[in-house]
């Protein structure tokens, strides 16, 4: 049906004038002309109306048209956008691509870099390795990655540590690493079915190496992610290392110039009086013996002392002082009353008297290291040397001519330069002789009897551990509470590690971070066991004991250390008391007296009060607070 | 209890650093409230000592944790001190800012559990301090921080609002509150004689200033007593209530006084002042008629250089407290007083030499054991001395024994103890 704007239009005109006549009619009053007029208006607006209907349902019809088209052209131009949004994706996904792989080489190249310099600067491909892998792994997986280092200790921990290759590439990375600076990689926690997400602690050798690790993690994750940088330090505990440090004040100084070797400096029972005395010798042949807090006795003119010794040589119950020579001379002097002059030339020390040999012998040249000990089982004493490459046992004869007697038998040549020897003797009795060869590691000559049980026969290659890097210094019979109760050997190698064996079995390695040039042992907490005294240049002394327990005391000089030695020393009329002794280049031979430690790890008072009984249920008390509390009541309270 | 001390541990200070301002000495600061907080500052840090709380019983190690937003970069602490009160502790820091050359006075409260610093208030010093002193003001819930000068001869009192939080008493009424330190503020040189004296010491000297070395504000109920010593060799005593000035009296020495120190024992007040040339005076009983008068010097004191600072403690636990001084010349002395006559009677019962001049003499359980240990301070760094353990062990085990049977009254599972407990957070 045609419908247009001009009908509506007419059919409104229609209306209107029909509308004016009923109007006008209604004003000239004439109502019965009115109803015909009213009919025809109704049918016109009938008309009307259904005119506007029809038209009304077209235009909708229309519209339902316009708007199918439409639909039809925007699904067009959607799968047009698709196609153009995945060619785009592709493109991006290329250069992404090209992106990691030049992050990757970068990366490489930069810890490249690092390693070249970690070389000269101490620091371990491990921590870098550490690193690149914690950083990949954040980034990889976009998932919270934990490094949070308290002081000393790395933990990681991640929120799916059920993934195995993971955690068998955190070991594998600190296993293959440098063992200097991770020490411990393992999982801690407790163990729970229904939990896998226990963290990995790393130990690490100290709190740089934590931020090392750490900054070197940051400085990659920011290679990665640029918009997303995340700051691993915020998760470390930044605290400063905080190993126990003690200091010591009871000191005296004596003077004694020139230079003197590592091994010419004793502290040991010269007069056979109980109480230790300090015995020291230099190159120009000055020998001093120091009691109590002064120079007691003295000799010149012996050569250049290599070393020196003191002990039962002459298996007669009393001591004497070996002392030999680099050019191949061994003097014993014997404390004898009878024999001492007092010293002429220099008044000022008028306690000082000349010691005088007893006895004289011609040894090789070259001598480096004496031990005196019981290393042949015999019951008496021998004097073990070493020279070069060879170590010789001597034995005290005392009808022979040339009184200490060295058997052919007993002298093991080595291909290499010894660095150390040193004895050990094992709970059982036997015996055996650390020797530490350079690049070799550590040669172990063990006594086993011959058929007829007379002799004893040295076997050279028995054992043999080897150590990645030279030994400056060894220790044998070191008493220790674990083990048995058996004597342990300590090494100090050159890298600065503390490395503590039992026979050949490695218990233990502590890295010290400074070269130790000196390894001393005594008990200097009164446990009944060693504790070994390690010395490096610079006074650094740290005091170890065979649980790694460990005590720092620096000795503040001006000058490096010449020569360090520590033991037992009596000041004063006093009894043996722990000592230390550094001698420095300026000639001073500093004696720290008396040097007391309670014991190695800190106790505190709930340590003891364990043990404490009251009927009060005290000693029943699990709260250290409250035992805490009960104790200062008691104390703020009670008077004894 | 036997006084036999090891040394725990020593942690030392780092040398200053070139960049410092090398009118202020970066040097380390100690100091401890009444409730046993032991503060120090640190190679610029202010470090609040305690016994690391780590769970690993193997693990002990002393963890000087500092307190953060103390000092920006490069700012150094030259003056430290410390206050308990009910409602928690309040620091006071003087800080130099390089930027700038101003010394500013910062004066906060700080959780001790949390290391939290809360309603911080700064005010800036117009001249270098040399002492900074917190005390609790006797007849208000108010704070008093005094401040004294190297070059003006004048005490600062500012007054802190202190009911939870910490605001400024903009109406300071120092006048009335300390008379003696308001006289000394603002009176003429010539007018110094005005003050009643005790006696001369020595020659006549010329007193041009009164520079202020050392403060203390010792209160006991109704009385506050004030004690200051001056850079010529004044001690002076203020003893005031709420109202009057009850007495003051002033005692003419030979050197600057380096630390002043009023405490009680056996019920006579007594105060410790310590010169700088080599004297450590006790004036016992000065609340009696003789004020100042009665004296004596303690032995050895002289022996070892300047004495440098004092404090009072009872550390062997018989009730009475012992004197403890530190001297220039490395040692340590702990000095108990004996009651003979009417008099009391110092005698040395323990001595300790030190590698460095010692600065500062603190005691407090810092390893939470329940028995104190010694913090010390010297110039190369701060030592801890414990107890010989073994002693105090057995010590211990006696007074359990007595209160077991009944001979001495224990409040083993008191009340207050068990409140106490509750109120410190479990670690």
């Amino acid at each position: 049906m045609e419908f247009s704007v001009s009908a509506l239009h007419e059919l409104e005109s229609k209306v209107e004038n029909l509308s004016d006549t009923i109007s006008a009619k209604l004003r000239c009053g004439k109502l019965q002309d009115l109803t015909p007029d009213l009919f025809k208006h109704k049918s016109v607006t009938k008309e009307l109306l259904t005119a506007i209907v029809l038209q009304m349902g077209t235009l909708i019809c229309d519209f339902k048209m316009v708007l199918r088209s439409a639909c039809e052209k925007i699904d067009e131009q959607k799968s047009d956008l698709i196609q153009t949004k995945n060619e785009l994706i592709k493109c991006k996904s290329v250069k992404l691509e090209a992106v990691k792989e030049t992050v990757q080489s970068e990366m490489k190249s930069f810890s490249d870099v690092v390693k070249s310099k970690c070389v000269s600067s101490g620091l371990s491909p491990a921590k870098i390795k550490m690193a690149v892998h914690s950083a990949m792994r954040d980034e990889d997986r976009a998932k919270n990655f934990i490094i949070f280092g308290a002081e000393e200790e790395l933990e990681c921990e991640e929120e799916e540590m059920s993934d195995k290759d993971l955690v068998k590439d955190i070991f594998g990375i600190v296993k293959g690493g440098d063992e200097r600076s991770i020490i411990k990689c393992e999982r801690v926690g407790v163990k729970k079915s229904t939990d896998s997400k226990r963290p990995i602690k790393v130990t690490v050798k100290d709190a740089e190496t934590v931020r090392d690790v750490l900054s070197k993690a940051k400085i990659l994750k920011s290679f990665q992610s640029p918009g997303k940088p995340c700051d691993p330090l915020q998760h470390c505990i930044t605290d400063k290392v905080m190993v126990r440090t003690v200091s010591f004040v009871q000191s005296h100084t004596f003077n004694f110039d020139g230079s003197l070797f590592q091994e010419a400096i004793t502290l040991a029972d010269f007069d056979n009086d109980g109480t230790n005395e300090l015995c020291i010798g230099n190159v120009a042949g000055d020998l001093a013996v120091f009691k109590e807090n002064h120079l007691c006795w003295g000799a010149h003119n012996l050569g250049m002392i290599t070393c020196l010794g003191i002990g039962d040589i002459k298996n007669k119950g009393d001591n004497s002082l070996v002392v030999i020579t680099g050019e191949g001379l061994c003097y014993i002097f014997d404390h004898d009353y009878n024999n001492e002059l007092l010293s002429s030339e220099m008044p000022q020390e008028k306690s000082k008297k000349i010691l005088s040999h007893s006895h004289k012998q011609r040894f090789p040249l070259n001598i480096k290291q004496l031990i005196i000990a019981d290393v042949t089982n015999r019951g008496s004493n021998d004097l073990i040397v070493i020279l070069d490459t060879i170590v010789r046992i001597y034995s005290w004869d005392d009808d022979a001519e040339e009184k200490l007697k060295h058997q052919d038998r007993e002298m093991y040549n080595f291909e290499r330069q010894i660095d150390a020897i040193t004895v050990n003797t094992t709970r059982d009795g036997s015996q055996s002789i650390f020797v530490c060869i350079p690049s070799e590691g550590i040669r172990i000559l063990k006594a086993t009897r011959t058929e007829n049980n007379q002799f004893l026969q040295w076997n050279p290659l028995a054992q043999n551990v080897k150590l990645s890097s030279p030994v400056t210094d060894a220790i044998g019979n070191v008493r220790s509470s674990v083990g048995g109760g058996d004597n342990m050997v300590c090494f100090a190698t050159l890298d600065g590690l503390l490395k503590m064996y039992h026979g050949d079995e490695e218990l233990w390695s502590l890295p010290l971070d400074n070269p130790i040039f000196a390894l001393v042992k005594t008990d200097i907490d009164h446990d009944d066991t060693d504790e070994v005294i390690a010395c490096s240049w610079d006074g650094l002394t740290f005091f170890v004991d065979h649980n790694k327990n460990s005590v720092k005391f620096k000795f503040e000089a001006s000058v490096p250390i010449r020569a360090f030695c520590a033991g037992q020393y009596a000041m004063k009329g006093s009894n043996n008391k722990p000592a230390l002794v550094y001698v420095t280049f300026s000639g001073d031979v500093v004696i720290f007296y008396d040097v007391q430690l309670t014991s190695l790890g800190v106790l505190t008072l709930n340590d003891y009060a364990l043990n404490m009984k009251s009927v009060c249920d005290f000693e029943n008390t699990p709260c250290p607070k409250h035992r805490a509390n009960i104790i200062k009541n008691l104390l703020k309270n009670c008077r004894v | 209890m036997e006084l036999n001390f090891y040394e725990m541990h020593f942690e030392a200070t780092e040398p200053p650093s070139l960049e410092g301002n090398t009118e202020t000495c970066s040097f380390s600061l100690l100091c401890m409230t009444s409730n046993g907080d032991v503060f120090c500052s640190l190679n610029d840090k202010v470090y609040h000592i305690l016994w690391n709380r780590a769970e690993d019983d193997l693990d002990r190690r002393l963890c000087f944790t500092p307190g953060k937003d103390v000092r920006t970069h490069k700012d150094e602490i030259i003056l430290l001190d410390a206050l308990h009160t009910e409602t928690g502790t309040i620091v006071a820091v003087v800080y130099y800012r390089n930027h700038g050359g101003q010394y500013t006075l910062s004066v906060f409260q700080l959780d001790v559990n949390t290391l939290k610093i809360k309603f911080k208030q700064e005010e800036n010093l117009h001249k270098k301090p040399n002492l900074v002193r917190l005390s609790r003001d006797m007849y208000s819930s108010n704070i008093s921080v005094f401040a004294t000068y190297y070059s003006d001869p004048c005490v600062q009192v500012f007054q802190y609002n202190y009911n939870g939080f910490i605001s400024k008493v903009e109406d300071i009424k120092v006048k009335e509150r300390y008379p003696g330190l308001f006289k000394c503020m603002f009176r003429a040189p010539q007018d110094k004689r005005t003050l009643s004296r005790e006696e001369h010491v020595g020659p006549e000297k010329r007193h041009t200033h009164e520079y202020i070395l050392c403060i203390d504000v010792f209160i006991e109920e109704d009385l506050q007593y004030l004690a200051y010593g001056t850079v010529d060799g004044n001690v002076h005593v203020q003893v005031s209530t709420n109202k009057c000035c009850v007495w003051q009296s002033v005692y003419d020495w030979e050197g600057p006084i380096s630390a002043v120190k009023i405490f009680k024992i056996k019920g006579l007040v007594c105060l410790i002042a310590t010169c700088m040339v080599e004297q450590v005076v006790l004036f016992s009983d000065i609340n009696s008629n003789n004020k100042l008068s009665n004296r004596v010097i303690l032995p050895e004191s002289t022996r070892f250089d300047s004495v440098t600072c004092v404090n009072i403690m009872d550390i062997d636990y018989d009730g009475d407290p012992e004197i403890l001084i530190g001297t220039y010349g490395r040692m340590f002395i702990v000095y108990k007083l004996q009651l003979s006559d009417g008099n009391l009677v110092p005698y040395i019962v323990y001595r300790r030499l030190y590698t460095s001049p010692v600065y500062g003499i603190c005691y407090s359980d810092i390893t939470e054991d329940g028995i104190d240990e010694i913090v010390l301070l010297t110039f190369s760094g701060i030592h801890v001395l414990q107890r010989c353990l073994k002693s105090a062990q057995q010590y211990i085990q006696k007074l359990l024994d007595k209160s077991a049977s009944g001979q001495v009254k224990c409040p083993l599972q008191g009340e207050h103890l068990s409140d106490n407990c509750a109120s410190t957070p479990e670690y």
